[in-house]
């Protein structure tokens, strides 16, 4: 029967595309929900612990079903609506705001995580074989640009946020974020063309691959601290958490959002630092690469290093978070234009010159 | 949708008012501050008071001698035990009591035991405040030692009822020694990675340093007592210009800043903490043996008396007018916290939100003894 399926779907090519695209998200997401829960847990966990407190202990073994908890307790409080806000618009902002930003799991390799570990059940089911097909991931060219793309969206969706939300402290969150996003762009986006000008190409995939003889780390150290810098200011998370800065502006662009509205606010930003963080992972430690793994394990070999990586960014970046207070706006400022934008056009510069000569020495075409 | 005022200043300027408060995260209290904002930059500020004012001045005339102390210490409730002091130096100074000597040892260590205690509590909700959320419950959890240290001695972690006219309430129990000694050098211990968190620390330094600065003579001028008036520069300390209970004969440094900015006053009041632990030391060492309370009168004679004492906030004082009977006739409360708060206005003109809540911390406010 599967044979059939496979001649019947070769003769319609779109439809097989779009159902590609549409099993790779649906993986995707539900990769990132769990992902999301995990990345929560450990971060109050690690915190806690720099605090020198427990963390969640009551709900399940070592407080693991706690994330479940709060997911259904906000779930089920009332959505308000500020007196003089846009209905329509203030609640459909979040949707656009976690959608753009669910739009990069698609193009991060994430479904092949997911495929590459089903796979291990591929003796015991057999169907499970085509899922290989459903990885699109690795055909998005320009999947650089497209991370760009999409993340310069962010500004503009949250300043319209904390305007709609029709409260001061809104506004002055959501101004800060577009400053601030938008200044940490150049930056980011400059140190990202000194990874792309090392490897030479665009797809995520080929960027992993290049570095089979050398991780972009120890080549170009430079760009992996620039990188690292603007990523944790493009994630919004400290010292760089200064749209929602707590104790400031209570909690910024997202002040008036309660219940599920709320819940996607917190499951965008999550998003973001968790691809933040893939993407440090995928640019300089080489991604998936890593020995395989003994006996059965040995398909997912890649994955579980991809994995262990992003995990040692996300726990790098609450580390962070627990050692630093926050930055002020205008010194942030100051930060991304006079310090982290000359620095980043000197390394691009310095980058180029070191390609120039490895490609003289033959170390990389 | 937003409220904007709109000013003519010269040219067309966008203005923003903002309430911070009487609920919010970062004002260590009910307190209002209305704020006027242009972008980023504070451009005025009025502070509004009175959420919790309880009338203790009033209940003070409506109680006898023994049931007053027990609404003072309510006055600010992480420093309970100068709040006391003061009032219970103002009846001594009408009554011209005399004090035992061990008495006078005992205030002294439970004033800096205090001291230490709210210091540390000031140094958890200031870090807060700039975003350093990991010194909270380092802060509480140090400070939880000491107020182990002051249950021993008065029975109480918050509000004591320890001083009495006279003398204290009771004496030390057994073990004190031993305890205090292993608390004390617990909090020393961890004061040296207080200070790794915020003295290496260059987000926290681009926070505090030149935030704020305030002269010597400016700080005169605006009243203000304390750690506060020490980061200026100033050296003016009761303990050390006009010594009560038994500081005379104690050695210990009165730490000042330079430049009195935000940076300066972290650094007094750190180490501050440091020099309390120092006479906590000696007092516990050279605590005379003898009684710790004498038979006082019931209620002072007819007179005036003002009793100050050096607060961790600053200089608190009771003005005690006294007409003979068992209840006092007017009580005054001078509270620094009070006078700090009021001069906001006068120092953060021009700097930015993010600065307001780093300055207002600086300056400890304790709602409790603002409002009264």
């Amino acid at each position: 029967m599967i044979d059939n399926i496979i001649i019947f779907l070769k003769s319609y090519p779109l439809l097989v595309y779009a159902l590609r695209v549409i099993v790779a998200m649906i993986f995707a997401l539900i990769f990132m929900l769990i992902n999301a829960l995990i990345f929560i847990y450990v971060e109050r966990k690690v915190w806690a612990r720099t605090m020198q407190r427990m963390g969640p202990t009551y709900v399940g073994k070592w407080g693991i079903l706690q994330l479940i908890a709060d997911f259904v307790k906000v779930l089920n409080k009332e959505i308000i609506v500020p007196a003089k806000a846009n209905k329509l618009a203030f609640l459909s902002m979040p949707v656009f705001i976690t959608g753009i930003s669910l739009l990069l799991i698609i193009i991060m390799p994430y479904d092949y995580v997911v495929v590459n570990t089903l796979l291990v059940l591929e003796p015991f089911i057999s169907w499970i074989g085509l899922l290989k097909y459903a990885i699109v991931s690795q055909y998005f060219q320009v999947g650089v640009l497209l991370i760009f793309v999409i993340l310069s969206f962010n500004p503009i969706f949250i300043l319209l946020t904390g305007w709609i939300s029709n409260n001061k402290y809104s506004v002055i969150g959501g101004f800060r974020a577009a400053a601030q996003l938008l200044s940490f762009e150049i930056p980011f986006l400059l140190s990202v063309a000194a990874v792309v000008v090392l490897t030479g190409t665009l797809n995520l995939y080929e960027i992993v691959e290049k570095q089979k003889n050398m991780w972009l780390i120890f080549l170009a150290p430079l760009t992996f601290i620039l990188f690292l810098i603007t990523a944790i200011a493009e994630a919004e998370r400290t010292p760089f958490d200064i749209p929602d800065a707590e104790s400031e502006i209570i909690a910024g662009w997202n002040t008036e959002y309660s219940a599920s509205p709320f819940l996607l606010l917190i499951m965008g930003m999550y998003v973001r630092a968790f691809v933040s963080a893939t993407l440090l992972a995928i640019f300089f430690f080489g991604g998936w690469l890593g020995p395989t793994l003994p006996g059965i394990l040995a398909p997912v070999s890649g994955p579980f290093w991809l994995m262990i990586k992003t995990y040692f960014f996300m726990v790098l970046y609450i580390l962070i978070r627990a050692a630093f207070p926050r930055y002020r706006i205008d010194q942030l400022l100051n930060l991304s234009w006079t310090k982290l934008l000359p620095l980043s056009i000197a390394n691009l510069l310095i980058v180029i010159v070191l390609k120039y000569y490895l490609v003289s020495i033959g170390f990389m075409s | 949708m937003v409220s904007i005022q709109e000013k003519t200043v010269g040219r067309e300027v966008r203005k923003l008012v903002i309430n911070v408060g009487p609920q919010h995260p970062s004002t260590h209290g009910p307190m209002d501050l209305i704020i006027t904002v242009e972008g980023e930059t504070i451009i005025d500020v009025d502070v509004k008071l009175g959420y919790i004012h309880r009338g203790i001045e009033k209940l003070c005339e409506l109680r006898n001698y023994f049931q007053i102390p027990t609404y003072l210490n309510r006055l600010c409730y992480v420093s309970g035990m100068f709040w006391e002091y003061g009032f219970v130096k103002a009846v001594e100074e009408i009554m011209d009591a005399k004090v035992p000597e061990r008495a006078e040892w005992l205030r002294v260590i439970a004033c800096e035991l205090t001291r230490i205690a709210s210091h540390l509590v000031w140094f958890a909700a200031f870090a807060a405040d700039v975003g350093l959320f990991t010194a909270f419950p380092w802060g509480l959890r140090d400070r939880d030692r000491i107020l182990d240290l002051l249950e021993m001695m008065s029975g109480q972690r918050m509000t004591f009822g320890y001083f009495r006219v006279g003398g204290v309430r009771y004496d030390l129990p057994a073990g004190f020694h031993d305890y205090a000694e292993k608390a004390l050098n617990y909090v020393e211990r961890n004061l040296k990675d207080y200070e790794k968190l915020i003295y290496e620390n260059p987000v926290f330094l681009a926070r505090t340093v030149d935030i704020c600065p305030v002269s010597a003579s400016k700080a005169i001028e605006l009243g203000w007592t304390g750690p506060v008036l020490r980061a200026s520069g100033v050296k003016r300390d009761l303990r050390r210009d006009e010594p009560y209970a038994a500081y005379e004969a104690i050695d210990f440094e009165i730490p000042v800043g330079k430049k009195g900015d935000t940076f300066d006053r972290v650094y007094v009041r750190m180490e501050e903490i440091k020099q309390s632990i120092n006479i906590v030391r000696q007092a516990l060492k050279r605590l005379p043996s003898g009684p710790y309370q004498h038979r006082a009168l019931l209620y002072p004679p007819p007179g005036i008396g003002y009793g100050y004492v050096e607060d961790s906030r600053g200089e608190c004082g009771y003005m005690i007018v006294s007409d003979g009977s068992p209840k006092p006739y007017r009580v005054k409360i001078r509270s620094p916290a009070y006078v700090h708060v009021m001069s906001l206005p006068k120092v953060m003109k021009g700097s930015k939100i993010a600065d307001l809540y780093a300055i207002l911390g600086s300056f400890d406010p304790c709602l409790g003894e603002i409002d009264r």
